[in-house]
């Protein structure tokens, strides 16, 4: 039951999810990707839906996330101890996890939920016990976003386009991340050539190529922190920003690159650590040439539409990808 | 298929400035105005078709390079600068060495600095009527060999030359001081009326000298 009512609900949270062996994460796989869960030979697809994930540091009962299902998530905060004195503010207050509970919309909902009805009915009459709920939220002074609302600013926040400098600044990014000029591309399975002329760039210190799926969660991410300072467009500000935690739980680094920086004094875990190292390091390479790297692209859209110039030359991973595209290569 | 680098269709890549690059604008602006004065007074005297020293010719041509510098901002670097211009005659269509001579020493003589060096070692140029009228208080050091009438007019200020110096050398100098470390030609001094004229090398000729001295090799040969 418990199952059937976690596949129906558009927001999900799994808790400790390194306690699920690997071979049961594959199953939530389709379910986190694409929306598709199966149960009990019925299929449901959530069209709007959230994935949380809460994992415990590394323990004896605790498993490795598989790289893909990491892959799935757009990104990875800490969760932080909140400090002595929030600890003992939270730890003071009398039943505190009864708090935000409402026994009849839950009933309401469970009830609906293990119904028989169709699930696109169904899902209609559990937003009515949200709204509900949300009512019962604002009552406690809280102010929950409505559907209409979270519509809304979705709509506003696919209309934030990356300007040139964020846009060009993430691709430089990217290509750092699946660059190698041996091999085509960075493969987990492939070492470095020695001496290879690109190590002072990231693909020298990484195992893996960074997936499709970062440049989707840098997209989307930057906009909503974009959105929620109210600008007009997304920045390289905010694509620095938001990196990080679209990067920490992707990458697979090195044991040199690890070695390096693990000892650093630090406020974060080490993969965001490292992850906010490693941008720092591609922000600077950018700011050195970025005219250069736009300039770059500007040539790379002329001679795609038929110009006959030269591709500009550069040593960076990111020139190498555009004369790649170009065809030159 | 999208062009994967149409976002930056409209892009126009901002040319960096670095502090350098400022101050080789304002050399390159300070060197357009120079090129540009020295243009005016070539196109004023060139009416004359072959420019010949005459001492009329030589006041008209001076007074107009003065007048065409009259406002302009310029320091000694700029001078050897425009000499390297001069050398480079695809700059300066019309490169007449008696009036560029005359256009340096109005430079010269303006000039905000009071000791000028000018390095003409191994260069193309034979700089005539250089030093002309150059006043008291300013000292001009020449490296290398200078045309004819080197310091005619000299009115006060000091010319070493590093070099040999061509004919009329110190014509018409009214005062100051002369040291041509080689040789000079002929009729040095001539029509001289105050001041010294010191050759270390040899002189091939003293000209009419009504006063002052001229000395060669440390001896004196006029008076």
């Amino acid at each position: 039951m418990v199952w059937s009512n976690f596949v129906q609900l558009p927001v999900k949270i799994v808790d400790e999810i390194n306690r699920l062996p690997e071979t049961k994460q594959s199953i939530i796989l389709d379910g986190v990707d694409r929306g598709n869960w199966e149960y009990l030979n019925e299929m449901f697809t959530n069209y709007e839906y959230c994935l949380f994930a809460t994992a415990n540091y590394q323990d004896l009962g605790t498993f490795t996330i598989i790289p893909p299902m990491l892959d799935r998530f757009d990104v990875m905060v800490e969760s932080k101890h909140p400090g002595a004195n929030i600890s003992y503010l939270i730890g003071s207050f009398y039943k505190k996890d009864e708090l935000l509970r409402h026994e009849k919309c839950e009933k309401e909902l469970n009830k609906l939920l293990s119904s028989k009805l169709p699930y696109k009915t169904k899902m209609e009459r559990v937003e009515k016990v949200y709204e509900k709920f949300g009512k019962y939220l604002k009552k406690m002074g809280l102010k929950p976003i409505s559907k209409e609302e979270r519509r809304a600013i979705q709509r506003q926040m696919v209309g934030l386009e990356l300007d040139l400098d964020a846009n060009a600044y993430l691709r430089t990014l990217i290509s750092e991340l699946s660059f190698c000029y041996k091999y085509g591309q960075k493969r987990a399975n492939e070492k470095c050539e020695e001496g290879c002329h690109f190590t002072g760039y990231l693909c020298h210190s990484i195992k893996n190529c960074i997936s499709n799926r970062f440049p989707v969660s840098m997209k989307v991410y930057a906009q909503a922190l974009a959105w929620l300072l109210g600008e007009k467009q997304v920045n390289i500000e905010h694509i620095k920003t938001v990196a990080p935690y679209a990067l920490s739980h992707r990458l697979q680094w090195k044991e040199e690159f690890v070695a390096t920086y693990e000892k650093e004094s630090r406020m974060d875990p080490l993969p965001i650590h490292l992850a906010k190292v490693a941008v720092d390091k591609v922000l600077e390479r950018y700011g050195e040439q970025r005219e250069s790297i736009k300039e770059a692209l500007a040539v790379a859209y002329s001679i795609s539409q038929g110009e006959e110039i030269a591709p500009l030359e550069g040593d960076h991973p990111i020139y190498w990808e555009i004369k790649r595209d170009l065809g030159e290569l | 298929m999208k062009n994967p680098f149409s976002e930056f269709k409209d892009f126009r890549p901002k040319k960096r400035e670095i502090p350098l690059d400022k101050i080789i604008a304002s050399k390159e602006k300070v060197m357009q105005s120079l090129i540009k004065a020295y243009d005016k007074l070539v196109e004023q005297e060139a009416k004359e078709l072959v420019w010949l020293v005459s001492y009329h010719s030589v006041i008209r041509a001076y007074a107009s390079a003065e007048k065409t510098i009259k406002n302009m901002e310029y320091g000694v670097e700029d001078i050897e600068e425009f000499l390297f211009e001069i050398e480079d005659s695809s700059k300066l269509p019309y490169p007449i060495m008696g009036l560029s001579g005359l256009y340096v020493s109005a430079l010269c003589n303006r000039a905000k600095e009071r000791e000028i060096v000018l390095d003409l070692q191994n260069r193309n140029i034979a700089l005539h009527l250089l030093g002309y009228r150059l006043p008291k208080g300013k000292k001009l050091i020449v490296y290398g060999d200078l045309g004819d009438f080197t310091g005619i007019g000299l009115n006060g200020g000091e010319i070493w030359v590093e070099g040999n110096t061509g004919n009329w050398t110190g014509a018409g100098m009214r005062m100051g001081k002369m040291v041509i470390k080689k040789s000079v030609g002929r009729r040095t001094g001539e029509d001289m009326v105050g001041g010294e004229i010191h050759v270390e090398g040899k002189i091939l000729g003293v000209g009419n000298v009504r006063y002052g001295r001229i000395y060669e090799k440390g001896g004196i040969v006029s008076p």
